[in-house]
């Protein structure tokens, strides 16, 4: 009879501590709202509003916890209006709960003492769960957690193989030689002389072959694969002499027309048929169509290829590991442990993996990236994400991710370089068409490109 | 365990009801259950009639009515000033199409003639398009020429070139970080810094697309002013996605009377959210929707939500919502059975004479009927506490009463049925003591005339005169010597010769023994004690 009351007393304890662990600070009937800024744009905003749809109607029900979206722009804008609201100018918009950085603008709002340390809503075997890699760029070279990976993009190659097969038939040119800038500068001089082949009457109208989307990024990867940094001391590493690598990997082809010279995304001239392949973050692809239109309105099906990163010939296989997390700012007990139960559900395998597969983002948990996606493949919400998802997954094998340096001023840094490179590009290749007229392709484009270099890098 | 006896004893009582009759402790308990039911049922009545029980329901249709109105009017207000917008727009475009296609030397029913030009007068009314896209606070403008760059192309019979200006999330974003992007020609987009939509094409499929086909129609066979053919359809210019969307388009009229295309305003879900979403309240699952209006209730297929989304979102999947009566607020059902209470108001996006006066829309705001009722009922359960506890108690009182009240009077019956009865014995009941006393009075004579009936036989037996047979009744019936001598009108010592005669004849010596021989014992023993003279 006693073992029968002490069993009772004890599963009502039980049952009371469990019930109190359940339940934590947040009451059901009074929910906590908390607002989200991000930078999912398009079909990944969509994907996005499902996943917050889904924890309001049951997580966030149970628990009392309401995510609501405030601000959805691209990160460039979405940083500054934070920086804005983190300013307190008159008029400047409240902080958000939640909002998705960058690790260079986190800094600043961390230096402020906004951002909570996520350590203390995650537990140490919770937090083993992510990659180590991605939770170290969160930490920001520190001990304290301001950043939560939730989704993580890399560089990739996106090809269009309908035009290239056609290239390939008649110029030798293999997609295998696209796995170097070296071989993709030969094939882009090939495609040109081709495409200009194809009107005879008309010379020099031949086509570009590839975009490095974009130039900055492109240059600071080469830096690495070549052994270098091209961000020193918060300055341009351009003395280097792995910049003339990447200088030659872009300059002259564009100025011969073999390369675009284009400040938007690739995935534009990908899809007008301009250019056959580009470099570019594999969160875009989405954007990758499967069809081309050309100017004329006419339409061709076009069977996009995913490929690793081009690599420099010698040089060592590094990609480029983007895509912000999510910090939490500061504010009330409640609604602390409100966002550390929303950002665990939503990096949790289940969800991880159902935003990246409809994204071409790449999951942040060890078990989602070794297991899962492997799995998820298979079920990806298009062909070119299906792809996407395993060229990452090599890429996870054979590269070496780099992570780009934290600073204030970068972005401001990445913006000139872009924009100095494309409008030195761009005036010497009017040199260069000007000069065509007159003198062969060499000498133009000797006269055109003459002291250009030395006066870009001085 | 005794409450389970006594309530098998209940049944058994209840059931025996009828047969011998009620007991009175039964008859007495059933009466202050009915009261005490009577009472609380009265309680519950009144509490029902003047609104505290249905307060729930009636919070419930305020904020429904209130939001709606809200809702409506705003909607209403919003819309029109869209179709006013939209109807200038079409005009200006119009007339500005026209200029342009004269300085090329090209008549506005050429157009199609000249595909070379489409990009440049597609171009030169982009900054008109954007002024009015920022004047209506819409998510996107579009114009759509009768026209294509490729007539000779397969399909270019609904392949029709334009342009499509979207800003997404235009209340998320704010004016200033707005991002446009576009479908049409790239160059337009490069040119004029705009990104190009995920689901981009150069021109715009128009096969089968209402709000393409009917508004040209219309004009065609018709020809009513502008202000009359804006069509209002719940789709996108984009056929492949954009989500749920509303839209409104007008046709594009030369001076001449050709039409050159149409012109339109686009409203997307999450701007129709943003703006028309129910106020944060306890209804956690309200939703507001903008729907066609059918006879029988309102079409999920085409409409608009706002509010909660994964209600909204099942909502929409689960087939029409179908009117299905109600009291106050209307309930409406769908196909899998869900039913939700709420209101819907006719709002009238259109002119009675206009091409579409038909087309009926209405806006709504519904709640899940479990989510109502489970509020309703959580707002009563105090009052429904109270009204069990009230009963309860009640029921215990009753109990109580009917055994502290009925025990004394059980408890004489008892000693009357067992001839225990106490001469003091009262229940302080006037009625009840009077019965009370009659049964012992009754008792008594009975007994009396029982008792004299046996002595009359043995004073024969004994051969006695008449003079003694007397004075031995009145002995036996408590008199002393005294009051016998008084009552017969003889002396004393008459009596006492008597009573010798009687105590030899019987073998007796005192009058005790002529009592216990004549069997008088309570009565006499009564009458002892009230008259302690008679013992000696």
């Amino acid at each position: 009879m006693k073992s029968k009351i002490s069993l009772l007393i004890m599963t009502g304890l039980m049952a009371a501590t469990l019930a109190g662990c359940r339940k934590g600070p947040l009451d059901p009937k009074n929910p906590v709202t908390l607002t989200l800024w991000h930078t999912y744009d398009q079909q990944m905003k969509a994907s996005m509003d499902d996943l917050i749809d889904e924890f309001n109607g049951a997580i966030g029900e149970r628990e009392g916890i309401i995510i609501e979206t405030g601000f959805v722009a691209v990160a460039l804008d979405l940083h500054e209006k934070l920086l804005t609201a983190a300013s307190g100018a008159p008029g400047s918009p409240k902080l958000p709960d939640i909002a998705v950085v960058y690790p260079r603008v986190a800094v600043t709002l961390a230096e402020k003492g906004l951002l909570l340390d996520l350590g203390g809503q995650f537990s140490e075997t919770e937090l083993s769960g992510y990659v180590p890699a991605f939770l170290e760029e969160g930490r920001m070279g520190g001990g304290t957690l301001y950043i939560l990976p939730i989704a993580k993009s890399t560089d990739v190659l996106y090809v269009n193989t309908t035009i290239f097969d056609r290239l390939s038939k008649d110029t030798g040119v293999t997609l295998s030689q696209l796995a170097t800038f070296e071989g993709i500068l030969d094939a882009a001089e090939k495609y040109y002389a081709w495409t200009d082949a194809k009107t005879p009457d008309v010379p020099n109208d031949g086509k570009a072959f590839f975009y490095p989307d974009e130039p900055f990024n492109n240059a600071m990867i080469g830096f690495r694969q070549l052994g270098d940094d091209f961000v020193t001391d918060q300055t341009l590493n351009l003395s280097s002499p792995a910049f003339q690598k990447i200088w030659d990997s872009f300059y002259p082809g564009a100025v011969k027309g073999h390369i675009a010279i284009f400040d938007k995304y690739a995935n534009y001239l990908i899809q007008t048929g301009e250019i056959v392949c580009a470099t570019s973050s594999s969160a875009g692809v989405t954007f990758y169509s499967d069809t081309v239109t050309y100017a004329d309105n006419t339409k061709e099906e076009a069977v996009m290829a995913v490929l690793p990163y081009p690599v420099f010939e010698s040089g060592e296989k590094i990609a480029m590991q983007r895509g912000g997390g999510m910090c939490v700012f500061k504010s009330d007990a409640k609604k602390e442990y409100a966002a550390g139960v929303f950002l665990k559900w939503l990096t949790e395998p289940d969800q991880n993996l159902r935003f990246t597969s409809r994204t071409g983002y790449l999951p942040v948990t060890g078990a989602a990236f070794e297991d899962l996606m492997a799995r998820e493949t298979a079920s990806a919400a298009s062909d070119n994400i299906g792809k996407l998802l395993k060229t990452v997954i090599d890429m996870q094998r054979e590269y070496v991710f780099y992570v780009p340096p934290v600073f204030d001023g970068f972005e401001e840094l990445q913006k000139r370089y872009k924009e100095e490179l494309l409008k030195t590009a761009g005036d010497s290749r009017r040199e260069y068409l000007e000069l065509l007229g007159a003198s062969d392709p060499d000498t133009a484009y000797e006269a055109a490109s003459r002291g250009v270099m030395g006066r870009f890098v001085s | 365990m005794g409450f389970i006896k006594r309530l098998h004893n209940f049944i058994r009582i209840l059931r025996k009801t009828g047969d011998a009759g009620m007991t009175m402790r039964f008859r007495l308990f059933t009466f202050l259950i009915a009261l005490v039911v009577l009472m609380i049922s009265s309680v519950v009545i009144t509490l029902l009639i003047s609104g505290p029980l249905t307060d729930g329901q009636g919070e419930a249709k305020e904020f429904v009515r209130k939001e709606l109105t809200r809702v409506s009017d705003d909607l209403a207000a919003q819309y029109g000033d869209v179709t006013v917008q939209l109807t200038r727009l079409s005009e200006s475009i119009s007339t500005s199409i026209e200029v342009r296609l004269r300085d090329k030397e090209i008549p506005a029913s050429k157009l199609q003639a000249h595909p070379e030009v489409l990009e440049e007068v597609i171009e030169g009314e982009l900054d008109r398009l954007l002024l009015a896209l920022d004047k209506t606070g819409c998510s996107g403008v579009f114009m759509i020429l009768d026209a294509t760059v490729g007539p000779e192309l397969a399909g270019a019979g609904h392949s029709r070139a334009g342009i499509s200006v979207r800003i997404t999330e235009p209340k998320l974003s704010g004016p200033d970080m707005a991002r446009r992007y576009v479908r049409g020609f790239p160059g337009v987009a490069y040119r004029n810094g705009f990104s190009m939509l995920s689901n981009w094409d150069m021109e715009f499929d128009v096969e089968d697309r209402a709000y393409y086909r009917l508004p040209l129609e219309k004009y065609k066979e018709i020809g009513l002013p502008l202000s009359r053919l804006y069509y209002w359809g719940f789709e996108s210019v984009i056929s492949d996605g954009g989500g749920s969307m509303i839209l409104c388009c007008v046709p594009l009229i030369s001076s001449g009377g050709e039409a050159l295309g149409v012109c339109g305003f686009e409203i997307s879900a999450v701007n129709f959210i943003s703006d028309y979403s129910p106020a944060a309240s306890e209804y956690r699952h309200a939703f507001g929707m903008l729907s066609c209006l059918t006879d029988n209730g309102l079409d999920t297929g085409r409409a608009l939500f706002s509010g909660n989304q994964p209600v909204s979102c099942a909502a929409r999947n689960n087939g029409p919502l179908l009117r299905a009566g109600g009291n106050g607020l209307n309930i409406y059902r769908q196909q899998d059975g869900k039913t939700f209470v709420g209101l819907h108001e006719e709002v009238k996006l259109y002119p009675v004479d206009s091409a579409f006066a038909d087309q009926r829309f209405a806006v709504a705001l519904l709640i899940p009927k479990g989510d109502l009722d489970a509020l309703v009922l959580r707002r009563n359960v105090k009052l429904i506490m109270i009204c069990a506890a009230l009963l309860l108690l009640g029921l215990c009182v009753s109990v109580f009463i009917s055994r502290k009240y009925l025990n004394p009077i059980m408890s004489v019956f008892d000693d009357i049925h067992s001839d225990r009865i106490d001469v003091d014995a009262k229940t302080n009941i006037l009625e009840i003591d009077r019965l009370i006393e009659l049964i012992r009075e009754t008792k008594e004579n009975t007994a009396q005339s029982s008792g004299r009936a046996r002595t009359a036989e043995e004073f024969d037996a004994l051969n006695l005169s008449p003079r003694e047979k007397e004075v031995a009744a009145l002995l036996l019936r408590g008199m002393t010597m005294r009051q016998v001598s008084a009552d017969l009108g003889i002396s004393e010592s008459t009596v006492h010769g008597y009573c010798r005669t009687l105590y030899k004849r019987l073998g007796i010596n005192s009058r005790t023994e002529l009592l216990v021989r004549f069997g008088v014992t309570s009565l006499d023993n009564t009458h002892m004690t009230a008259n302690p003279g008679l013992k000696s």
